[in-house]
């Protein structure tokens, strides 16, 4: 076998090599024609409700009773002013962007928790969305809300409407 | 000096009246039963509002909890003996079981600064979400993917449901129930799918359609947040 056989064959064996690795690599890592991206349709939302999950009852006494948390109402005045989760601030969607300078005293990584009535209202999770777009990226969302948290008797305080 | 002792006792007597002139508000029902409804259905009250003062009653403001909308808001003013109509009305949809909700009228009485009036229903479905709840949160999900859920139904109504249509006024939020029949007691498993076309918030209501008469629209309200693709 001449010199110059000898090189294409050697040639030929890194070539498969680095095939097989590259597919292992990807297969691997999910990139290129193994990525979710490349996919016509995804099943989420375990991946993408990363950014704004739902949290139980037993999660959001966690967070409280740790104190890391602060804990955003966004329901009407009047429901807060009647009774609300000790310690929350009552931002109900219609005053969003009149509170803008509260928003922006808060720090961007800071754990807020939304919440309005419970598994009938919408406002926690379109609340928690404009947090999220206003740059907050811990963002959670206690759907059990008011009525859980009132029905089981954990702090609460309110205030004469 | 008959005349000035009339004037006298009457002059203190005029001033005490005028110190005394305040208004009153008075509602002709603190609690409002709308009864039974379901899940979807929209029904409306009516509190009527009178000034049984001696003096303008300023109207303040009139607010109401979720699920609540004031339809008809009253006159800012009324003058004694004055009444007017507020207008409110209750939509159930997402609500299970019982459902209070309060609307609270604020004014200058001074003896009476606001009032409330209490909204009580009783909140039944025909066809249930398994989770009792009637709002799909699917997440955040990058412009240009799809993302799905399914959500189980259970048949409450004790007869065969036929599932006649589906609507929903957005194109990029498709609905598919399993099967268009569901039996007594049985399930029905129903996929949603979303596609994210642009950032922001979508929050939309779409509807299952059924035959049942108590319950012919069983509402779902599904959101999402679409972001940049990473």
């Amino acid at each position: 076998m001449s010199l110059f056989q000898q090189g294409i064959r050697e040639a030929a064996w890194i070539l498969l090599a680095a095939t097989v690795l590259g597919f292992a690599y990807t297969a691997t890592f999910k990139k290129g024609l193994f990525s979710d991206e490349s996919k016509e349709s995804t099943t989420l939302p375990r991946k993408a409700n990363a950014n704004l999950p739902l949290i139980d009852l037993a999660t959001a006494r966690s967070l409280f009773e740790s104190g890391s948390a602060l804990f955003i109402d966004g329901r009407h005045e009047f429901d807060y002013k009647l009774g609300h989760i000790k310690g929350a601030v009552n931002l109900p969607l219609k005053d969003f962007e009149a509170r803008k300078a509260f928003l922006a005293s808060l720090p961007k990584d800071k754990t807020l928790v939304t919440y309005c009535d419970g598994a009938e209202c919408n406002s926690s999770i379109e609340l928690a969305a404009k947090l999220f777009a206003e740059g907050f990226t811990d963002v959670r969302i206690f759907f059990g809300g008011w009525n859980e948290w009132n029905a089981h008797q954990l702090p609460t305080e309110q205030s004469e409407p | 000096m008959h005349r000035r002792t009339c004037t006298a006792l009457l002059l203190p007597l005029i001033a005490v009246s005028f110190s005394f002139a305040q208004p009153k508000i008075t509602v002709d029902k603190e609690k409002i039963d709308l009864g039974v409804l379901y899940n979807g259905a929209v029904k409306g009250a009516e509190i009527k509002l009178t000034n049984t003062g001696n003096d303008t009653l300023k109207i303040m403001g009139v607010q109401s909890s979720c699920g609540c909308t004031t339809v008809k808001h009253p006159k800012s003013a009324l003058a004694p003996g004055e009444s007017d109509i507020i207008k409110v009305e209750f939509n159930s949809t997402g609500f299970y079981g019982p459902a209070t909700k309060l609307v609270n009228i604020t004014s200058n009485d001074p003896n009476r600064t606001y009032v409330t009036v209490t909204l009580t229903a009783e909140v039944r479905n025909e066809l249930e979400p398994v989770t009792k709840s009637s709002v799909l949160w699917i997440g955040t999900v990058p412009v240009g993917k799809s993302a799905s859920q399914e959500l189980t139904f259970k048949n409450l109504s004790g007869r065969t449901l036929t599932i006649k249509n589906v609507v929903s006024k957005n194109p990029s939020i498709t609905v598919k129930p399993e099967s268009t029949s569901v039996p007594p007691s049985g399930e029905l498993k129903v996929s949603i799918t979303i596609q994210s076309k642009q950032e922001g918030y979508v929050g939309e209501e779409v509807f299952l359609e059924t035959d049942s008469k108590n319950q012919p629209r069983v509402p779902l309200r599904v959101s999402f947040v679409g972001v940049k693709p990473s």
